[in-house]
């Protein structure tokens, strides 16, 4: 891949084209478009970033950082205080992390909203947990069963061969479990389970028939196929160090799968260090002409123009620059006839859990570094499923692990004793924690500002999200359910907590909804194929076009949405009805 | 780059591994010289130093910097591997404290340590560092079962010692020879023997 050749800056070209952001949505679009011939210009507001050669922290020890993978504090508060909230965040990672100095956003008062931002070539593609699953029937067909959302302008069926062919691509490792309420994906062989979760997924059949444990689908090579290895991707080594980048390519990401294979065709250009300020629209012909764009080192502005856009610049990326793109058409934001642009921003909610100690097993151990865990899925994914008090339900994620000097060191000893312990082996520890949804809500909104801007000059986005009482009872649920599962097959010391008060909506780094899809013009932004009702040459393929949250994951689901989506583009082109 | 001349034997070996599988993908040329810019550059690490307790670092004065490396020496001695002490874990809690913990955090450090020092010459007359080894152990197992010493100052001991265990197993040596370190394990496997004498991992994705 002779990446220099694609970066551009200043050009007259009219594309066909244009692609904002290049994460997981961006890098698909831009792979399917390019190899469809058509000419594309991927946008993307941070720094280039090639796979290997800019994966700084690949591969170092611990003791090869400054603070041992820890940050500095004052770096943390006057830079990092945001991002710092992800787990995924440390010194080892943080140059993949947004800087809050240069990212400001705000609240409302008596709320809080953990915004995790992703701004280089790859986006989030580089950073993501990797967790991939089909969304299923039932969470297509849930907000027309209990009225909660406007219903999915599409149902599973849509999005089947879509995602078999994002799957195959990409390389998802999973078992065939052959549940309803989670599709199987065409998947690779999964990762193993260690013999303590073996014996708990067999207790939790016989004690739980309606929920299965199955292992942990992710976008990990576990065994690739000839195909991944021609491209230069190799087996997943287990490190589970994937935030850095992987040099082995055994993860999906925009750099390891997408990205070479739109460069390879000679009909991708790029351009970094661009952010986009808004689209340009046509009246006249209403149409988007391409987009203005402000150039993040010297604030110069310049203009991209193509025949059609598609926006993938994350939920939140999408939807501001689409609030800022205004119009005597459009005043309230581009597309925005329907008023429901930032409106119904839904996260996950992770804010319940239980764990104990698991006697026995004491003369195994595990090698490796699995990069997933245990999957309990959604097992309230109907109404005649749900508890009385609330709606919807929660997938659980785990596993077991022994324990390490990590643990220990909070205990008492002094001496050669002590100083051996820590180094063996420790009890096997067993966790369970929330994948709860979270309801599309009208009143969970996210505005421009209306005075505060971002060094860009870009209005700030102002956000007034909260957890509903819904996620609250069902994260209460969820933790005593968690606890009366572990008791049931003989956990001991059992903890159980709810974090809903500490962790505001946002910390699944999930954000989902804001220009949502439907059939109704006049209560949704997108139709069933991710293009605007209002504009037929815009479309918007990122998370903001979710109906509902679901409990899984988003990201295969937005991979598909967007294969689909590029597919139907295409044929609308071909046509000339775009 | 001369950290590479500096390299335990396990950690050649790791990155032999981690040359040959990526050489798979990337050819060997490529593979070895991103092994060396990625692998191994140290220059901004903090780096352990023999005389850290010969004058006063960034938080500790030269004085508490000697009785803690003795505590360092006392909590995690030297055995088959290399002590706490050895390490200098001593000169990379004053580091990390400066770095990555408030004042209230670093005054707990200064505050048992000070501790330690008075319940040592009221009871043995002796500055901490004067004591036997023995003496030493055990004046820090009275420290954690409240004998002269009261809850608050456990608190402030735990803290220092969990700092202490850190700096000791991220360490290279910890890391490595203390415990098993694996770069690259090549894969997972869910089950392999264990014995009581089974050391852990080194290598873990969280720290």
């Amino acid at each position: 891949m002779q990446l220099n050749d694609i970066f551009i800056t200043d050009t007259r070209e009219e594309y066909d084209v244009i692609i904002v952001g290049s994460g997981v949505t961006g890098g698909w679009a831009a792979k399917e478009f390019t190899e469809r011939g058509f000419k594309t210009l991927m946008i993307e507001r941070g720094r280039k970033v090639e796979h290997r050669k800019d994966y700084p922290t690949e591969g170092k020890g611990p003791w090869e950082f400054p603070e041992r993978t820890k940050v500095n504090n004052l770096l943390i508060e006057q830079q990092y205080k945001q991002q710092s909230r992800s787990y995924a965040f440390n010194d080892t990672t943080k140059h993949f992390f947004g800087n809050d100095r240069d990212l400001p956003y705000s609240t409302a008062e008596g709320t809080d909203f953990n915004w995790i931002r992703g701004n280089q070539l790859g986006g989030k593609s580089l950073t993501w947990h990797r967790q991939s699953y089909r969304m299923s029937e039932f969470d297509f067909n849930a907000n027309k069963a209990d009225g909660h959302g406007n219903d999915w302008p599409i149902r599973y069926t849509d999005l089947k061969p879509w995602y078999s062919y994002v799957e195959q691509h990409a390389g998802i490792s999973g078992n065939r479990d052959g549940l309803p309420q989670l599709p199987d994906s065409e998947s690779l062989p999964p990762f193993e389970m260690n013999s303590v979760e073996k014996e708990i997924q067999r207790q939790f059949a016989q004690i739980y028939p309606d929920r299965p444990m199955v292992i942990g689908r992710c976008a990990h090579l576990s065994v690739p196929t000839e195909y991944h290895m021609q491209h230069g991707r190799v087996m997943c080594q287990a490190r589970d160090e994937c935030q850095k980048g992987c040099s082995f390519g055994a993860y999906f990401s925009t750099q390891s799968s997408t990205l070479p294979f739109a460069a390879a065709t000679g009909n991708l250009s790029i351009a970094v260090d661009s952010i986009v300020h808004s689209l340009i629209y046509d009246e006249a012909t209403n149409r988007v002409r391409g987009v203005r764009v402000i150039d993040d080192n010297d604030l110069s502005t310049r203009e991209y123009f193509a025949k059609v856009v598609f926006m993938c610049a994350s939920t939140l990326g999408t939807t501001q620059i689409m609030l800022n793109s205004t119009s005597k058409a459009f005043p309230n934001g581009i597309a925005n006839s329907s008023g429901v642009l930032g409106h119904y921003l839904m996260d996950h909610c992770y804010n319940a859990g239980a764990g104990g100690f698991v006697e026995g097993y004491e003369d195994e151990y595990t090698s490796g570094r699995r990069p997933t865990g245990i999957y309990v899925p959604n097992f309230q994914y109907e109404p005649s499923r749900y508890k009385k008090h609330y709606v919807r339900g929660y997938a659980l994620g785990g596993g077991a692990s022994r324990g390490d000097w990590r643990g220990k060191a909070h205990g008492d000893g002094i001496g050669a004793d002590f100083k051996t312990s820590l180094t063996r082996l420790g009890s096997w520890y067993f966790g369970l924690y929330a994948q709860g949804e979270m309801l599309p809500r009208f009143e969970n909104q996210v505005s421009l500002h209306p005075t505060k801007k971002d060094k860009w000059g870009m209005p700030q986005l102002h956000f007034n999200v909260s957890w509903s009482e819904n996620e609250r009872l069902m994260m209460e649920d969820c933790a005593q359910e968690c606890e009366g599962m572990l008791k049931k097959i003989g956990v001991q010391n059992i903890n159980s907590f709810v974090s809903t008060d500490h962790n505001p909506p946002g910390s699944a780094i999930h954000e989902l909804g804001t220009a949502r899809m439907g059939r109704d013009k006049k209560e949704s932004v997108l139709n069933g194929y991710n293009q605007c009702h209002d504009i037929p040459n815009l479309f918007v393929t990122d998370g903001a076009s979710y109906c509902s949250s679901a409990t899984v994951n988003p990201s295969l689901t937005f991979m598909a949405l967007t294969v689909r989506a590029v597919d139907y583009c295409a044929k609308e082109m071909q046509q000339r009805r775009i | 780059m001369s950290a590479s001349n500096n390299n335990t034997p396990q950690q050649l070996n790791e990155r032999r591994w981690f040359i040959k599988r990526l050489g798979q993908v990337i050819g060997a040329t490529g593979a070895a010289a991103l092994a060396t810019t990625a692998g191994v550059s140290s220059a901004l690490a903090y780096t352990p130093r023999p005389d850290s307790a010969a004058k006063d670092g960034a938080v500790l004065t030269k004085e508490q910097l000697i009785t803690l490396r003795d505590v360092c020496a006392t909590v995690l001695p030297k055995t088959d591997t290399p002590s706490a002490a050895d390490v200098d874990c001593h000169g990379f809690i004053d580091h990390q404290l400066s770095q990555c913990h408030s004042v209230d955090e670093q005054q707990l450090v200064v505050d048992i340590l000070e501790a330690i020092e008075a319940q040592s010459e009221q009871v043995h007359n002796k500055p901490f560092s004067a004591l036997t080894h023995a003496q030493q152990t055990q004046l820090l197992v009275d420290l954690e079962a409240l004998n002269g010493f009261v809850a608050s100052q456990k608190v402030q001991f735990k803290f220092l010692k969990q700092l202490l265990i850190f700096g000791y197993f991220t360490s290279e040596i910890g890391a490595t020879q203390a415990l098993v370190y694996q770069a690259v394990p090549g894969g997972y496997k869910g089950s392999i023997p264990a014995t009581p004498s089974t050391r852990s991992w080194g290598s873990l994705n969280y720290y």
